[in-house]
């Protein structure tokens, strides 16, 4: 039941998010005919264009058509790359959607193990509240800029850009470096796409994994004043045994939602480590989009990573409802 | 936490509106640990150099000042970058842009956010309902992108930033202020003046809204970091100001390309930045550790 109530406010979150790109790229001031054709196009091939486009018919049609077209993936055609803005994505998208799940990867692990250290009774508060101070102030771009340096210029451990040094890396089926090298069988490519991941993904790492540290800190502390763990003491269990059994998943919930939030703020936070690394994937397409006042690519890009979101959103969800009986009489 | 210097008295005073809150900021200043003394003077310095940094800029940030890419010291203490200009002038200005855009866009959303969630909160019934709902739909869009796709739709500026940044940044302050005042609502004091015949806006703004402030500044504070991260992906996208004005963002854009070659460059902005998020969280906990007690 409340898998199916999520999945409907999932969607309706989606019709927004389309309804808000839409309503924006009325209000921009990018025209798609002009910037197609150019400043010299005649007022009869503009006219001719238009029509063909459907910018004649009337808004609300128009959105309909949008919308229809959006579901289908069909998100228009780039301005700078001439190509539709799907296929672009489908070239930028997996490099950075395997730089964030590793990203997320190393965050959860990191904040986790973090949460539980700092939240033990023996820590120190002020050395506690000093890491996740300056945890949650270095942004991943310095780490990056000071990986490079020393890893790749000082030391020459890491590769410094890119994520393959591969010409021939396969390049199917999922996009996915790390995973098209295992099904390719060449677990070169895959050994070396960890290779290049690990740097810009271990850098853009620490302000997630500091947030969800202190999110799990906190619920993890009042979790352990609760009466099911008096309990579980009482009973003769171990303190071990007692976290483990009890208190972890009890205070897995809000830093699951956390997580689930970070995912948006992710990417705009991976933006600038994408570019120190040369990582090919969305920063990049972005930034080139942007500066070529490119609006379909943006546009695109926002309601492809957006959708991203609100899914990841919906299924975090449903996976605390899950750990959670609890919630499932909200 | 030790208390340091408690004042009894300071305590005792009369609690009027103005007077607690200067009671309890003087109250709060002696009780300061000695970790949060020194991010008090952090914060206190790196906010009044951000703020007045252009005073002590000395040079013109955007004119050709010497040879491009000299290294740190001489006359030019940090340097000068691709275009021969002064990076110690470049990076005060560009840390008084991004800290003044903190300010007016956490003053502009912490307003918005106050004034709806009052009006939700105190109002109640389909009011009430209506606002929330939007305000949960637009909790549930990815906030930094939407801010992008409205940036580059409104065309790249330092204003249009403002802009973008500020309509996906209100909503929580307004679910904050709003579940506030609802848990007020049902205190003892506000069924008086209620009795009293007080409803409406004046008895939002007189007695629900005051009780709502105190968490939605240690919220506003504990943004601070992010939105001066988010300010500064923005700026690197080339959606700020445009070139060659000095923002941190766009500096660090331009300065990436050449990070094996003259490191010093991008690090010492990317140390500004971190400075500055680093003066945010301080305060953010400061605020916090403030009102716990």
């Amino acid at each position: 039941m409340i898998v199916v109530k999520r999945i409907g406010s999932a969607l309706v979150v989606l019709l927004a998010l389309v309804a808000v790109v839409f309503a924006l790229q009325q209000t921009s001031n990018a025209d798609p005919v002009r910037a197609k054709l150019g400043i010299a196009a005649t007022p009869e091939l503009i006219e001719s264009t238009r029509a063909q486009l459907g910018l004649d018919k009337p808004l609300p049609q128009r959105f309909v058509t949008y919308l229809g077209n959006a579901a289908q993936g069909d998100f228009g055609d780039s301005i700078r790359t001439n190509r539709p803005v799907a296929d672009d994505l489908r070239v930028f998208l997996p490099a950075s959607i395997e730089l964030v799940a590793v990203i997320m990867m190393i965050a959860v692990v990191f904040g986790l193990v973090l949460g539980i250290v700092t939240a033990r009774p023996t820590a120190s508060a002020g050395l506690v509240r000093a890491v996740t101070l300056v945890s949650s102030s270095v942004p991943g771009f310095l780490l990056a800029i000071i990986g490079i340096l020393l890893l790749y210029r000082q030391w020459g451990i890491l590769p410094a850009s890119g994520r393959s040094s591969f010409i021939d890396a396969p390049t199917g089926p999922t996009g996915l470096l790390t995973v098209d090298g295992l099904i390719a069988g060449r677990s070169d490519v895959t050994a070396d796409a960890l290779f290049h991941l690990i740097l810009p993904a271990c850098a853009a790492a620490l302000v997630p994994a500091a947030a969800i540290a202190r999110v799990f800190r906190s619920s993890l502390i009042d979790t352990m004043a609760t009466d099911q763990i008096r309990t579980a003491r009482a009973k003769g269990m171990g303190e071990r045994q007692v976290v483990r059994r009890h208190a972890l998943r009890n205070s897995a919930g809000p830093s699951l939602s956390l997580i689930g939030l970070l995912v948006s703020s992710l990417f705009a936070g991976t933006l600038i480590v994408e570019q120190i690394v040369a990582w090919p994937g969305l920063g990049a397409y972005l930034l080139r989009s942007v500066s070529a006042k490119d609006y379909p690519a943006i546009t695109g890009i926002t309601l492809v990573v957006g959708a991203i979101f609100i899914v990841m959103n919906a299924l975090v969800e449903i996976v605390q409802v899950r750990l959670d009986p609890r919630l499932r009489s909200r | 936490m030790t208390t340091i210097g408690f004042d009894s008295h300071v305590e005792q005073q009369a609690p009027g509106r103005l007077g607690a809150l200067r009671t309890k900021a003087g109250g709060a200043l002696g009780r300061l640990s000695w970790f949060e003394r020194i991010s008090l003077v952090v914060v206190v310095i790196v906010g009044t150099v951000a703020l007045l940094g252009p005073l002590f800029a000395p040079y013109d940030p955007v004119a050709r000042m010497a040879d491009p890419f000299l290294g740190p010291g001489g006359t030019h203490w940090l340097g000068t970058d691709e275009s021969g200009r002064d990076i110690l002038s470049r990076l005060l200005y560009g840390m008084r842009s991004t800290w003044v855009s903190v300010i007016v866009v956490l003053v502009v959303t912490g307003t918005i956010g106050a004034v709806v969630g009052t009006i939700a909160g105190t109002a109640g019934g389909w009011i009430d309902n209506v606002l929330m709902r939007v305000v949960d739909l637009l909790l549930s869009l990815p906030g930094p992108l939407i801010a992008i796709a409205v940036v580059a739709a409104l065309g790249p500026s330092l204003t249009n930033t403002l802009i973008g940044v500020a309509l996906v940044w209100w909503p929580w302050y307004a679910r904050i202020v709003r579940n506030e005042v609802r848990s007020i609502g049902a205190r003892p004091h506000v069924e008086a003046a209620r009795l009293r015949g007080s409803s409406g806006w004046r008895l939002g703004r007189r007695h629900l809204f005051p009780g709502a402030l105190p968490p939605l500044l240690v919220t506003i504070s504990l943004d601070v970091a992010t939105l001066i991260l988010t300010l500064t992906a923005l700026s690197f996208l080339g959606l700020g100001a445009p070139p060659p004005e000095p923002e941190l963002g766009s500096m660090l854009a331009s300065s990436v390309s050449y990070v094996l070659v003259h490191p010093f460059i991008p690090i010492v902005i990317s140390v500004a930045v971190t400075l500055l998020a680093l003066a945010g969280n301080l305060l953010g906990d400061l605020m916090q550790a403030g009102r716990e007690r």
